[in-house]
């Protein structure tokens, strides 16, 4: 397929199990799509190179920087942002209540990042040693927080999880 | 009171919407036929601009205008943007017109503002409109700058030195010329940056028909950008409505008024007929935001035998980029902490306030008070190494005692009170640091790691932090028909928690369940004057005035339910969403139901004011000061120098504790950035004048990988200046950091560090030049 310079093409794009037909211009990034075609505005925009993590989403089960995918290369991937991460009668995940209970967000611009980033590796996170699993959530800026309480909020998500599929 | 919020670690009610991607930032408001703004930036650090061609620019389709400063003429934006704080020191005011007039100071300075359907097409319009510079000679070094050998940054004066200001305590002269030690000492502290991770962002739409000007602003202080805007905009500031929605991250960056930018973005919306947005992208964060930091100190210190500091006498230049909006705020708030834990009976400083070729400079978490501590210090641990006396010894022998606070230092606080500190427990505070980190057997422990070929360091330092900053804050307070309870505070919200502290704060004072409480922070439409957000203010400022206003409804409360249950109004207390008989709970009218009595305020007789509402205008009567203790030990790589840190003790005091959660979540945020201060951040400028790391691949802030676990020991000396007795937590952090992190580096490499921040190549060369 040849796109020219401003040109609007069509792409399905899949985001949190629906699939939108979207409009995009060839040198839209995913970031500026999702926030401002399909109103997502959850997945925030820090940097625009790849240097800060706040636009990581899910694409096709691995993070990825919305701001370093054009919205046009992703045509068939299934793409999940933190819109998706609540249950559907409302109920946070298990890492949103952590990062309540923990305080590790302030601001919360960095945060649907930091989800999103961590929601592979939470169930390893208990057995990792502090300095692998600050390793595995590195590359990922929070200004606010100093980082502590998202490392306790990473680490104790999986056991919030047990505790909640103990209870039912 | 059966409610006490206060004091415990409440969950935040910001959380919800934060979590769940459902916070509103400026740039997820979408309005319909919203035009979109890029600028055109200086790249010269300093030139005269001898053209500008936006031909080009103006062919794209899609691009509405281009703006430069001649459009400008004969509008108020034709004129430099006004000083913000003002000082009889300031000799030769600079400030920047919003679009460059015909003389560029700094790179990334707006030369031309783009308007375009879309922020692609606003860059690609910006990207070819093109400038002539005929360059100007450049200052970027500030000691260069200082002596005049460098610039001048602006060529309409001979030099760089916009103001100076000296102040003294005492006959320092007299007690330097015959003390038993006199010792002098150099000092620099280079250049960082705020940095929050959403820039700064704008959404402005003017309404015609009723003469509104509504602009949502990622700002730290709502109501001054309100304002400041008037006189642009010539409306009253009833008529601009500037809202601060949720804020990513400020740390200072985001308190200062105007930007240039937010003076241009509101005017054109207004001229366009049409909403406009700009939303800061990372680069022009990094040339176009303010920065802060850079000074170099010249100090003399006299001691008796035994380390007792009889005077000091310090010297410094500061360095406040291009321009002064903020006037000589920070190198002040440096003066007024020279006295640091210490009782100094003759103290006098002198700074020079400079202009440089680089981005300007306002307040960064801590302003002034990182140098003031860095300053005081590295002096503490060098007196002590020069008269071979501990090192903690020193500080023992001099602290201000419990029993004489408060404490005046003889100093004053920039357009405010004297600096005279409220209370705290120094020595104690110390004593808890020493014991927590190990301080008495860590000779030991040195010797058994060098043993090892491994080099240690122990690093420690002491610290006061300003809370109490007025002039004042306004909260107003409200007891809404369905029971429920308004506060509208001046102050915003940039990540602290601000919604919960209020609501603890006012749920306890009217004994209604937290949520219960509605919190309205940084919206001019709700409240005119204020202040915001900076210099760890709020919770005691802020605070105080929300607990004022809040205890006046209980008042007005009681008054009217007095009457209805025919009662004395001392008897009364409120609990449970009611006004009730002490010991007879039963006896009781709920809040609901004084609502209509109170808004009849005539009949209700003897209420001030009708309605079961007040609003409070605290002002702090004297200054409030946090105080704290850092102790570190690092290990430092022999063949990289990179740094290690062991362990890490904070004790900390900022009076009396709102919220544990929160307070801790402030401490370890600023903690992160005072690491970031001490060994990554850097803004590197070369000798044009360009700014070498501009972005955040270049200039490192630290993730979770380089931010070590800390230990906090809480003390709780209760202010006697504010209502609550809270003084404030939000800077102390990150204020002491890079110093003690000097001190623990200098411990375990043997040469003196004298400046901040290092990194693994400033300490190779620093081990070089000592032969190491
Ligand atoms: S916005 Fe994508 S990594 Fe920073
Ligand atoms: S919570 Fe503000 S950047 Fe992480």
């Amino acid at each position: 397929m040849r796109v020219s310079p401003g040109e609007q093409v069509t792409v399905k794009l899949s985001v949190n199990g629906i699939v939108h037909d979207v409009a995009v211009e060839s040198r839209w990034l995913l970031s500026d799509v999702l926030r401002h075609q399909l109103g997502l505005t959850g997945t925030h925009v820090g940097c625009e190179n790849g240097a800060c993590g706040c636009c990581t989403v899910i694409v096709s089960g691995q993070p990825a920087r919305a701001c370093l995918l054009f919205a046009i290369q992703l045509e068939g991937a299934e793409i999940e942002t933190v819109e998706s991460l609540a249950a559907p009668d409302g109920e946070l995940h298990p890492l949103q209540e952590s990062f309540r209970r923990h305080h590790g967000l302030q601001c919360g611009f960095c945060t649907p990042g930091q989800l999103m980033n961590a929601k592979p590796l939470y169930r390893q996170a208990p057995e990792m040693p502090d300095c692998e699993l600050r390793s595995a959530l590195s590359g990922m800026i929070c200004r606010c927080t100093g980082y502590q309480g998202i490392v306790d909020a990473v680490r104790d998500a999986a056991r919030i999880e047990d505790e909640r599929e103990d209870a039912k | 009171m059966t409610t006490s919020f206060v004091g415990s670690s409440i969950q935040r009610r910001e959380d919800d919407r934060l979590l769940r991607g459902e916070g509103t930032f400026v740039d997820d408001i979408a309005m319909d036929n919203t035009l979109h703004a890029a600028f055109v930036r200086s790249e010269a650090a300093h030139a005269l601009i001898t053209g500008i061609d936006v031909t080009r620019a103006l062919e794209i389709d899609g691009v509405v205008a281009v703006l430069t400063y001649d459009d400008l003429a004969g509008t108020p934006l034709a004129a430099p943007l006004r000083v913000s704080q003002p000082h009889p020191a300031i000799r030769h005011a600079r400030t920047p017109y919003p679009l460059a007039r015909d003389e560029v100071h700094h790179v990334g300075q707006p030369i031309a503002m783009v308007v375009a359907r879309d922020r692609y097409i606003a860059e690609d319009a910006a990207a070819v409109v093109h400038v002539d510079y005929q360059h100007l000679p450049v200052a970027v070094d500030l000691v260069g700058a200082a002596r005049g050998e460098d610039g001048p940054a602006h060529s309409d004066m001979d030099g760089n030195v916009y103001a100076s200001l000296s102040e003294h305590v005492g006959d320092v002269d007299a007690v330097l010329a015959k003390a038993e030690h006199v010792f002098e000492y150099d000092l620099r502290y280079e250049r960082a940056a705020g940095t929050p991770l959403e820039g700064r962002g704008l959404l402005a739409t003017f309404d015609e028909l009723g003469g509104r000007m509504r602009l949502w602003d990622s700002t730290q202080a709502p109501m001054m950008v309100c304002h400041g805007l008037a006189p642009l905009l010539g409306l009253e500031p009833e008529q601009i409505e500037v809202i601060s929605p949720d804020v990513g991250g400020g740390f200072g960056t985001k308190a200062f008024q105007l930007y240039p930018e937010e003076a241009l973005v509101p005017w054109a919306a207004r001229w366009l007929g049409a909403p406009l947005k700009w939303i800061e992208d990372r680069k022009e964060a990094f040339v176009g935001s303010n920065q802060l930091r850079s000074q170099v100190t010249h100090v003399k210190v006299a001691v008796d035998g035994e380390g007792h500091l009889l005077a000091l006498d310090v010297r410094y230049l500061h360095d406040n980029g291009a321009f002064c909006q903020f006037g000589i705020l920070v190198p002040s708030v440096t003066a007024s902490e020279l006295s640091g834990q210490y009782r100094i009976p003759n103290l006098r400083f002198s700074f020079d306030a400079v202009y440089t070729n680089t981005t300007q400079c306002s307040p960064y978490r801590g302003s002034g008070q990182p140098y003031a501590t860095f300053v005081v210090e590295r002096m503490m641990d060098w007196v002590a190494r020069d008269l071979g006396i501990d090192r903690a010894e020193i500080r023992r022998r001099n602290f201000i005692p419990p029993q004489g606070m408060p404490y005046d230092t003889g100093l004053s606080f920039p357009h405010g009170n004297r600096s005279v500190y409220d209370s705290g427990q120094y020595p104690a505070q110390f004593e808890t640091l020493l014991e927590a980190i190990g301080y008495d057997g860590f000779a030991a422990e040195k010797a058994a790691a060098a043993a090892e070929g491994r080099r240690i360091g122990l690093g420690l330092t002491c610290y006061v932090d300003v809370g109490g900053t007025g002039p004042y804050e306004s909260t107003k307070v409200t007891v809404l028909p369905d029971g429920s309870v308004s506060v509208v505070a001046a102050t915003s919200d940039t990540g602290q928690g601000h919604e919960t502290m209020y609501s603890q704060l006012v749920a306890d004072q009217l004994g209604v369940p937290m949520e219960r409480v509605r919190v309205t922070t940084g919206d001019s439409r709700r409240t005119q004057y204020g202040f915001g957000t900076w210099g760890s203010r709020t919770a005691a400022v802020g605070g105080s005035s929300a607990v004022q206003a809040a205890a006046t409804v209980a008042t007005k409360a009681k008054a009217i339910a007095a009457r209805l249950l025919e009662v004395d109004a001392g008897d009364l207390e409120l609990a449970d969403g009611a006004v009730r008989v002490k010991g007879a709970a039963h006896v009781a009218v709920p809040l609901t139901e004084l609502v209509i009595p109170a808004r009849f305020g005539r009949t209700s007789g003897g209420e001030s004011s009708p309605g079961l509402t007040a609003a409070s205008y605290w002002s702090p009567s004297a200054m409030i000061f946090s105080s704290g203790a850092h102790g570190v030990v690092v290990e430092i790589d022999p063949e990289t120098y990179d740094l290690n840190i062991l362990r890490y003790v904070i004790a900390h005091d900022c009076g009396k504790v709102i919220n544990p959660m929160l307070v801790r979540g402030q401490v370890l945020g600023g903690f992160a950035h005072g690491i970031a201060d001490a060994f990554y951040e850097r803004r590197h400028y070369d000798n044009a004048g360009q700014l070498l790391n501009q972005n955040l691949m270049g200039y490192l802030v630290p993730f979770a990988s380089e931010i070590p676990q800390v230990e906090v020991r809480h003390m709780e000396s209760s202010s006697p200046v504010s209502i609550h007795g809270v003084k404030g937590a939000g800077e102390a952090g990150s204020v002491p950091v890079p110093t003690a992190i000097a001190s623990a580096i200098e411990d375990a490499l043997g040469f003196p560090i004298d400046a901040m921040p290092q990194s693994p190549l400033t300490l190779f060369e620093l081990a070089q030049r000592h032969g190491r």
